[in-house]
């Protein structure tokens, strides 16, 4: 246990120190929309799925918003420079917003 | 070995030949039909129709209504083409030249001299043969010549090829014939073109392309067997004279004037040649409508137009078969006051009733000059049947289902009623026994159709059952009420009995009501009232209903989790907080505050979509908002990016 307790404070140290700020920000986004996704799942655990349509744009929102934040973040990490040579963070970023102009527009329309 | 494959190739051929024979004419009723054709090309706005209608007039020596107004018509038709083509030319003048009786003058100067300078041209690649036909025709019809008829065989000797298409064969062979004896070359090449000829069923022989094709070549290669005297060696065997006769009749209902006057024209020919005549022998009657009280066989003989022959003839049975087995042979027909009929006393000793299968053979009394075909081995079906039969030991009655007794029978005489009336109900059986005979000779006969029909008095619904045959020939029906009450509807009640006879050698069916019955089913009536006019009734509507909403949670719950689910939008702001978000950096300049007031405005316009706006509008505000965000994004983030490169 207490291995497990020094593995996880060596993690959150490292995590605090290496990891540039803007991803932080990006990290703490992704987070906020977990944690959006698991209050929605456990909505539907305990009340209910209806109407069924309102809870899947919902929950789907959430997960996709999610999955466009991990590109972000991957597109933006210094780190995978070497893969996304042509694609700089502004670049990056305007993709993210133009997906999810495009994705809002579906799950709103579906939200009924 | 050769001599045995000979023997078979002439056996076949001999088989092949006997078989073939013309079994129909150009009756009154077809000539009446093809003139109708014939008067409506009259009307046609195409000169080519008016031409093959009147000349198929002329062929059926019909009057041609209004002469004058059809030679109007041509003057008309002539002085206004802008340019005359050879085929127009063709057909107007030989329609000109056909009626004979037109006053006035077509004017086709311009066209005889084109044709004269088509005759001189040194390279005939381009001319065709169908051109050549038109052009020397034209010339006839305005009694004209053309001025070198050497040279003009030349070019037909050197356009003629042996892969000539058959209608291009067609029309040289027209050509030629109009030449003379100088067109003797071509005649090898007429058997070469009839090999080309399409056989179907053995029956028929046509070519390619159908009736007019097949009239133009065969009237083309008679008229030319005429102009060069092809005398013995005629082309075209007897055998196939006669499918291409078998052809040309099949197609007697063809409803375009073109094709009428072709098919007038082929069997004018077929007619009225010097090789062979080929003759049609047709039953007076459809399949000779013989019974026992009409005995007497007729057969017609004509030529295809239905024509009388040039000859009487002496007319023989060479078989006749009924079932397979021969029945008589050399019967001789007798000759009636109709020259074309001949006709046989049909008294074969018993006359049992039945289809048979007849072969005759028709031979010239007189000698004729040109021989008969299709004349030998001409088959023929003959119908014998019964003008009436007799139902004989008719028996009806009904016997309990455990069938411990006997069944109780009355006999009933045909055409009789029985007096009383039957009873039976869901435990009994119906019983029908009876033997049909043949009135003349008392043997029994086998029918189609037996049955016994129910029809119920008060609703009129009827039910058939069939009557089986046993090994003595009789009939009978042997009927459990209980089982069949379905076919009944289970509707108790008083029902008529029908005895119903019917067959294709009957003349007259039978229906015999011979007695009523009153039936008696376990069940209620009610199915009754279930008649046809409730089954055609509009059926109850069915009004959708949307899914019912399942019951929502309380108020409190709702708002709870709305709470709870925008809670990790607190978390997020106290995180990024945590971070040091630096907004100090925010870049005040126009590109920035139009991005992220655009970029506000889409998620606005989003909630609005949401709320009441439909997607048309939405999409047309997101476009225009799209393209601003679009800019000052560019703007933005290319400053951006210039920024931190710095």
């Amino acid at each position: 246990m207490a291995k497990i307790i020094g593995i996880v404070s060596k993690f959150y140290d490292d995590y605090t120190k290496t990891t540039s700020k803007k991803l932080k920000i990006i990290d703490a986004y992704l987070l906020y929309i977990m944690l959006t996704g698991i209050v929605q799942f456990a909505y539907c655990c305990l009340v209910g799925t209806f109407p069924f349509n309102s809870f899947l744009s919902g929950f789907i929102s959430s997960v996709s918003c999610f999955v466009l934040g991990v590109c972000l973040r991957l597109q933006a990490n210094p780190q995978n420079k070497a893969q996304f040579s042509d694609i700089s963070p502004e670049r990056g970023f305007a993709d993210f917003i133009f997906a999810h102009i495009v994705l809002h527009l579906t799950i709103v329309n579906f939200i009924g | 070995m050769k001599v045995v494959f000979l023997f078979f190739v002439t056996t076949g051929c001999l088989c092949l030949s006997s078989s073939l024979s013309v079994d129909t004419y150009l009756t009154s009723r077809d000539k009446d039909q093809l003139k109708n054709v014939l008067l409506t090309g009259l009307e046609s706005e195409n000169l080519s129709d008016v031409f093959y209608a009147v000349s198929g007039l002329q062929q059926l020596n019909q009057q041609i209504p209004d002469v004058q107004a059809v030679c109007n018509k041509l003057v008309k038709y002539v002085g206004k083409a802008k340019s005359l083509s050879l085929d127009f030319v063709y057909f107007s003048t030989s329609a000109w030249k056909t009626i004979a009786t037109c006053t006035g003058k077509l004017v086709v100067d311009e066209s005889v001299q084109e044709i004269y300078a088509m005759l001189e041209k040194k390279d005939i690649r381009d001319v065709h043969m169908s051109d050549l036909y038109f052009g020397v025709s034209i010339l006839s019809n305005l009694n004209l010549k053309p001025k070198d008829i050497t040279k003009l065989i030349n070019i037909i000797k050197r356009k003629m090829k042996p892969d000539d298409t058959i209608t291009d064969f067609g029309y040289s062979i027209h050509l030629l014939a109009s030449l003379g004896p100088d067109g003797r070359f071509a005649f090898n090449r007429l058997s070469d073109a009839i090999m080309q000829v399409d056989q179907v069923d053995r029956k028929f022989l046509q070519f390619e392309g159908g009736l007019s094709v097949t009239a133009l070549v065969l009237t083309g290669v008679y008229k030319f067997c005429d102009a060069v005297q092809c005398n013995t060696s005629f082309p075209i065997q007897n055998d196939q004279a006669l499918m291409f006769s078998n052809y040309l009749l099949s197609r007697k209902s063809v409803q375009t004037p073109k094709g009428a006057y072709f098919l007038l024209n082929a069997l004018k020919t077929l007619s009225n040649n010097k090789y062979h005549l080929p003759i049609a022998a047709t039953l007076v009657k459809p399949m000779g409508d013989l019974d026992d009280t009409q005995k007497i066989l007729s057969v017609r003989f004509t030529n295809l137009l239905g024509e009388p022959l040039p000859t009487s003839l002496s007319v023989g049975v060479e078989s006749a078969m009924l079932n397979n087995k021969v029945v008589m042979s050399k019967n001789k027909f007798k000759s009636t006051a109709d020259k074309t009929v001949y006709e046989l006393e049909f008294n074969e000793p018993d006359l049992s009733i039945g289809i048979y299968s007849i072969v005759i053979s028709a031979t010239p009394l007189e000698k004729v000059k040109i021989p008969l075909l299709g004349n030998t081995a001409i088959p023929l079906e003959v119908k014998v049947s019964a003008s009436s039969v007799n139902i004989v030991d008719f028996k009806v009655g009904t016997t309990d289902n455990d069938q411990q007794t006997g069944p109780s029978l009355q006999t009933l005489k045909y055409g009789e009623k029985l007096s009383t009336k039957l009873k039976a109900d869901h435990m009994q059986r119906i019983i029908v026994r009876f033997a049909i005979k043949d009135h003349q000779v008392k043997k029994h006969v086998q029918v189609h159709q037996a049955f016994v029909r129910f029809t119920n008095t008060k609703t009129g619904s009827q039910s058939v059952f069939v009557a089986e045959l046993d090994s003595q020939n009789n009939y009978k029906l042997d009927m459990d009420l209980g089982v069949k009450s379905v076919s009944f509807k289970h509707a108790s009640g008083l029902y008529s009995m029908d005895l119903i006879i019917g067959d294709s050698l009957l003349k007259k069916p039978i229906v015999w009501h011979f007695s009523d019955i009153k039936l008696k089913f376990s069940e209620v009536e009610s199915d009754v009232s279930e008649s046809f006019a409730d089954f055609y009734k509009p059926k109850k509507l069915i009004s959708h209903t949307f899914r019912e909403p399942e019951p929502r949670p309380p108020h409190i719950v709702s708002l709870l989790f709305t709470i709870l689910s925008l809670a990790p939008l607190l978390v997020l702001f106290v995180l990024w907080a945590r971070l040091g978000v630096n907004i100090k950096n925010f870049p005040f300049n126009l590109s920035a505050i139009g991005f992220h007031s655009a970029l506000a405005s889409i998620f606005i316009l989003f909630g609005m979509f949401w709320v009441y706006l439909d997607m048309f509008i939405t999409l047309k505000y997101l476009f225009l908002l799209g393209i601003s965000t679009f800019l000052f994004g560019n703007r933005l983030l290319s400053y951006i990016a210039r920024r931190r490169n710095k």
